[in-house]
C-alpha cells in the first residue's frame, strides 16, 4: 500500500492570505475575534510568538500584540477544502478526509498512471501551491505512518517514509509519537521504562497487553512495529443528523417537554440544511429520570427538512409514548433515511406542498447567517432567546 | 322459505351481493347477505353497509316464499365450492338448510327482523329522473377518471367522483389534490335541474366492474340523497344488477378554476410510446423518487434514485415551445397517460412549477391536469 496524508499549513491562516495578498508574510491569527474566542488558525509568522490554534485569543493578543486579527470565513474555507478535494481526485477515488484541511490518500492504485508515490506527491503539492496554498505531504505503506511522516516534515514539508525504512525511522522517536498514547498512556509507560517506541517494539506483545490492558496493549504493539492496517475510507454521507440534550434538571411538564422537542427539531432542521441534505424517518428519543431509554421512529412517505415538519412527527411520536407522568432528563431528535435535500415535493393544485414552509426555512438560516442563531426563531422558545 | 335452483346462477348473485357487505359492519346483521324468495319464482340477493347497496336476483323454482338473513362469506364460500349442478335451500327455525346431491348443511342464520331496509328501497316519489347510458361508454369514463380520487379518509369529499348532471350532459371530476382528472360525455334519459352530486370512488369502482362486462345501456336513478344504477333486465333469467349509493356530504372543490388556459409548449406523442419510457426509466424512479422530463424536439425522460441507479431515455416527439424541464410522479404520469384513449395524447405545460395538462389529440372532453414535483 501507498498512503499519502496530507496537511495543510495553517489553512485559515493561508487562506486569509490568499483572499488578501497584503497579510503574506505577516503574523496572522484566525478567530479570537470577540473577546472569549479561541484561536482556530495561527500563519507560521504568528507561531514564532508561541501562538497556536485552540489557545485563548486573550493570550494569542498578550503574546503577539502586533499580529493580524481576522474573523473566521468559514465558507471561504469550506470552499478552498473541496477545491482541494478536487486536486486529491485527480490522482485517486480513495481519499478519506480527516477535516477541512487534511485527508489520507491511498494511491497504490495510482503508481502506473502518476509515476513513483514521490511524483504524486511532488504533483499533489505543486497543483495545491497553484491555490496559493502550501500543504505538508507524507508518504508510507500505512496511514499511521503518513501521519506522521507528515507531522514531523511540517511545515511545506515533504516526507517519504519507504516500507524497509519504517522501523528504522520509527525506533528512535518517543512514546507519545504513537497514535493513542496521551499524556496518561506515555506517564504509565515512562514507568515502565518505555521512552522510545523502539522499546516498545522490543518487548514481547504479551507483556505489553499485561501492562496496558489487552487493546491498548496490542495496539501499541503492532504501530511500535510500524503496523496500521486501517483503509482508507472514501468520504461517506453522514447516515443520521441529530441532536440531544441532558437537562440540568428533570423536565415533568407535557409543555415544556414539547418545547424542548421544538428546540431540538429546529436544530436538527438547521444542522440538515447547512450539510444540503433531508430525510424521511424521524427518531425521538427519551430518557427517564431512572436512566430507562426509549426510542420510536416513523417513517414518511417524503424527505423533509423543516423544523415544524419534523417537530411534528417528533411531537406525535412523543404523544404516542404518553408518558403520564414523565419525568425526563434526556431528549432527542434525529433524523436517518438521508438524502441530498432540499427534498423534491409534490406540488399540490390547491397551493399545498410547503412551498412557503420552505422558503421561511430558508429565510432563518439566511437571518441566523448573518446575525447568529438568536436572531430569529419560534415564538414558543422565546424567553429563553433573551 | 324454500326453493331450488343451478349453482352457477345462485354463486353468480351471491358473489355480486357480497360486495357490499363491509369488513367493518356497524351492526352486525350487515355482515350477512338478504335472500328474499317471491312468489313468482324470483330470488333477490342484497347486502348493504348502507352506504353501498348491491342487489340482484335470478329465476328459481320456488317452494315457498320469505325470507332470510345469511351470513356472506361463509355462505359464498359454500355455494362457491358445491359442484355445479341443482341445489336446494331452505330456511327454517333461525338456520338455512343447504343440499346439493348428497351433502347436506346447515348454517345458523341472521336475525331478519333486524335487518334494515336497504336504502335504495326508499319510496320513489322523490326521483329526479333517470339518466341514460352506454355501459361501454361510461365504464370507459369511469376507468378515466376514478383513478384520480383520493385514498384518504381525512378529506372525504375527495374520496369521492363529482358528478355534475345537466340536460343531456354528465361531466365526472375526480382530484386527490395533486391531480385532477374530467370527463365530459353525453347522455339520454331526463332530469329536471342541473345537479351535482359527489358519489364514493369505492361505489363507482363497483359500477365499472359491472359496466365492463355489460352491453346495453345502464340506467342511473337519481334520488335526493343517492343513486341507483341498474344494468340488465328484470324479465332475464338472472336479473338486473343494481348498485344503489349514497353521496357524499361536502363540497367538491371548484376546480374549473384549475384548469389553466393557453399553454404555451405542447408536446404530442403516441400513449404506449411515452408510457413504455416511463416504465422502464422509472424502475430508477423509486422511493417516490420522480421522473424527470425535459421537454423539447426530443423528449429525455429521466430518473434517479439514490443508492440505486439512474436511468435516461430518449423519445422522439412533436414539440412547440421552449426547453423546459418539468418532474412528475411516475404513479400519477402512467395514469394520465394510460387514461387518453386516443392514439396520440398532449402534454402542455407551462412551467416546473405549474399544472401540467394531458388531453387526448383534438378531443377537449378528457382532461387530466397534473401538479408536478418541485425538483431540489
Amino acid at each position: 500500500m501507498t498512503i499519502l496524508h496530507v496537511d495543510m499549513d495553517a489553512f485559515y491562516a493561508s487562506v486569509e492570505a490568499v483572499k488578501d495578498p497584503s497579510l503574506d508574510g505577516k503574523p496572522v491569527i484566525v478567530g479570537g475575534l470577540a473577546g472569549r474566542g479561541v484561536v482556530t488558525s495561527a500563519s507560521y509568522e504568528a507561531r514564532a510568538f508561541g501562538v497556536h490554534s485552540a489557545m485563548a485569543a486573550i493570550t494569542a493578543r498578550r503574546l503577539c500584540p502586533h499580529a493580524i486579527f481576522i474573523a473566521n470565513d468559514f465558507e471561504a474555507y469550506s470552499d478552498f477544502s473541496s477545491r482541494i478535494r478536487e486536486v486529491f481526485f485527480e490522482f485517486t477515488p480513495l481519499v478519506e478526509p480527516l477535516s477541512l484541511d487534511e485527508a489520507f490518500l491511498d494511491v497504490s492504485g495510482s503508481l502506473k498512471l502518476f509515476g513513483s508515490p514521490e511524483d504524486i506527491g511532488h504533483a499533489v503539492k505543486r497543483r495545491i501551491a497553484e491555490l496559493g496554498l502550501a500543504c505538508t505531504v507524507g508518504i508510507a505503506p500505512n496511514k499511521f505512518i503518513a501521519k506522521l511522516a507528515s507531522a514531523r516534515a511540517k511545515p511545506d514539508g515533504f516526507l517519504v517514509i519507504r516500507e524497509d525504512e519504517v522501523t528504522r525511522w520509527l525506533h528512535p522517536l518517543p512514546v507519545g509519537a504513537l497514535w493513542g498514547v496521551g499524556a496518561q498512556t506515555e506517564e504509565t509507560l515512562r514507568r515502565l521504562g518505555l521512552k522510545r517506541v523502539g522499546d516498545i517494539a522490543a518487548l514481547p506483545r504479551t507483556t505489553l497487553e499485561r501492562a496496558l490492558g489487552h487493546a491498548l496493549g496490542s495496539h501499541l504493539f503492532e504501530l511500535a512495529n510500524g503496523v496500521d492496517d486501517r483503509l482508507v475510507k472514501p468520504y461517506e454521507a453522514p447516515k443520521s443528523v441529530g441532536c440531544e440534550e441532558t437537562f440540568s434538571h428533570d423536565l415533568d411538564h407535557r409543555a415544556e417537554i414539547l418545547r424542548e422537542i421544538l428546540r431540538l427539531s429546529d436544530r436538527v432542521a438547521g444542522r440538515l440544511r447547512a450539510k444540503a441534505l433531508c430525510g424521511r424517518t424521524v427518531s425521538l428519543k427519551l430518557r427517564w429520570s431512572n436512566f430507562k431509554t426509549i426510542t420510536r421512529s416513523k417513517t414518511l412517505a417524503e424527505e423533509i427538512d423543516t423544523a415544524q415538519e419534523i417537530y411534528q412527527v417528533a411531537k406525535d411520536l412523543f404523544s404516542s409514548l404518553a408518558p403520564d407522568r414523565p419525568r425526563i432528563r434526556l431528549v432527542g431528535v434525529s433524523l436517518t433515511g438521508l438524502a441530498a435535500g432540499p427534498p423534491s415535493r409534490q406540488l399540490g393544485l390547491f397551493g399545498e406542498g410547503g412551498r412557503a414552509r420552505r422558503d421561511a426555512a430558508r429565510a432563518v438560516d439566511h437571518i441566523r447567517g448573518r446575525f447568529g442563531d438568536r436572531a430569529v426563531g419560534s415564538a414558543t422558545l422565546l424567553d429563553e432567546l433573551f | 322459505m324454500k326453493f331450488r335452483c343451478e349453482r352457477d346462477d345462485l354463486l353468480g348473485a351471491v358473489q355480486f351481493a357480497s360486495r357490499a357487505v363491509s369488513n367493518r359492519a356497524t351492526l352486525p346483521v350487515l355482515s350477512g347477505l338478504r335472500i328474499e324468495v317471491a312468489e313468482d319464482g324470483r330470488v333477490g340477493v342484497a347486502a348493504t353497509d348502507l352506504e353501498l347497496t348491491m342487489e340482484t336476483s335470478f329465476m328459481a323454482n320456488v317452494g315457498e316464499p320469505g325470507r332470510t338473513i345469511v351470513p356472506s362469506r361463509l355462505f359464498g364460500e359454500m355455494a362457491r365450492s358445491l359442484s355445479p349442478g341443482q341445489v336446494s335451500v331452505a330456511g327454517a327455525e333461525g338456520e338455512v338448510e343447504i343440499s346439493s346431491g348428497r351433502g347436506q348443511f346447515h348454517v345458523k342464520a341472521l336475525a331478519p327482523g333486524d335487518y334494515p331496509a336497504l336504502p335504495i328501497e326508499g319510496p320513489s316519489q322523490g326521483d329526479e329522473g333517470a339518466l341514460d347510458v352506454d355501459c361501454g361508454v361510461l365504464a370507459t369514463a369511469l376507468s378515466q377518471v376514478v383513478r384520480a380520487a383520493s385514498g384518504d379518509e381525512s378529506r372525504q369529499v375527495l374520496t369521492g367522483v363529482l358528478w355534475e348532471v345537466s340536460p343531456g350532459m354528465l361531466s365526472l371530476a375526480a382530484t386527490d389534490s395533486y391531480r385532477l382528472a374530467v370527463r365530459s360525455l353525453e347522455v339520454g334519459g331526463g332530469i329536471g335541474d342541473p345537479r351535482s352530486v359527489v358519489l364514493p370512488a369505492r361505489a363507482l369502482q363497483e359500477v365499472g366492474r359491472v359496466l365492463q362486462g355489460s352491453s346495453g345501456r345502464v340506467r342511473a336513478t337519481l334520488r335526493p340523497n343517492l343513486i341507483i344504477f341498474s344494468v340488465g333486465d328484470l324479465g332475464e333469467k338472472t336479473g338486473e344488477l343494481v348498485i344503489g349509493s349514497r353521496f357524499i356530504e361536502g363540497e367538491f372543490p371548484k376546480y374549473r378554476q384549475l384548469i389553466p388556459e393557453g399553454y404555451s409548449n405542447v408536446l404530442k406523442v403516441e400513449p404506449d410510446r411515452l408510457l413504455e419510457v416511463v416504465r422502464r426509466v422509472g424502475l430508477l424512479a423509486r422511493d417516490q423518487m420522480p421522473v424527470r422530463f425535459r421537454l423539447g424536439t426530443d423528449l429525455e425522460v429521466s430518473a434517479h434514485t439514490p443508492d440505486v441507479g439512474e436511468g435516461q431515455e430518449v423519445l422522439e416527439v412533436e414539440y412547440e415551445g421552449q426547453e423546459l424541464v418539468i418532474a412528475f410522479n411516475q404513479q400519477f404520469l402512467t395514469d394520465g397517460a394510460a387514461a387518453i384513449g386516443a392514439d396520440r395524447l398532449m402534454l402542455l405545460a407551462s412551467d416546473g412549477l405549474k399544472p401540467a395538462l394531458l388531453r387526448p389529440e383534438g378531443d377537449n372532453s378528457f382532461t387530466y391536469l397534473l401538479m408536478p414535483v418541485r425538483l431540489n
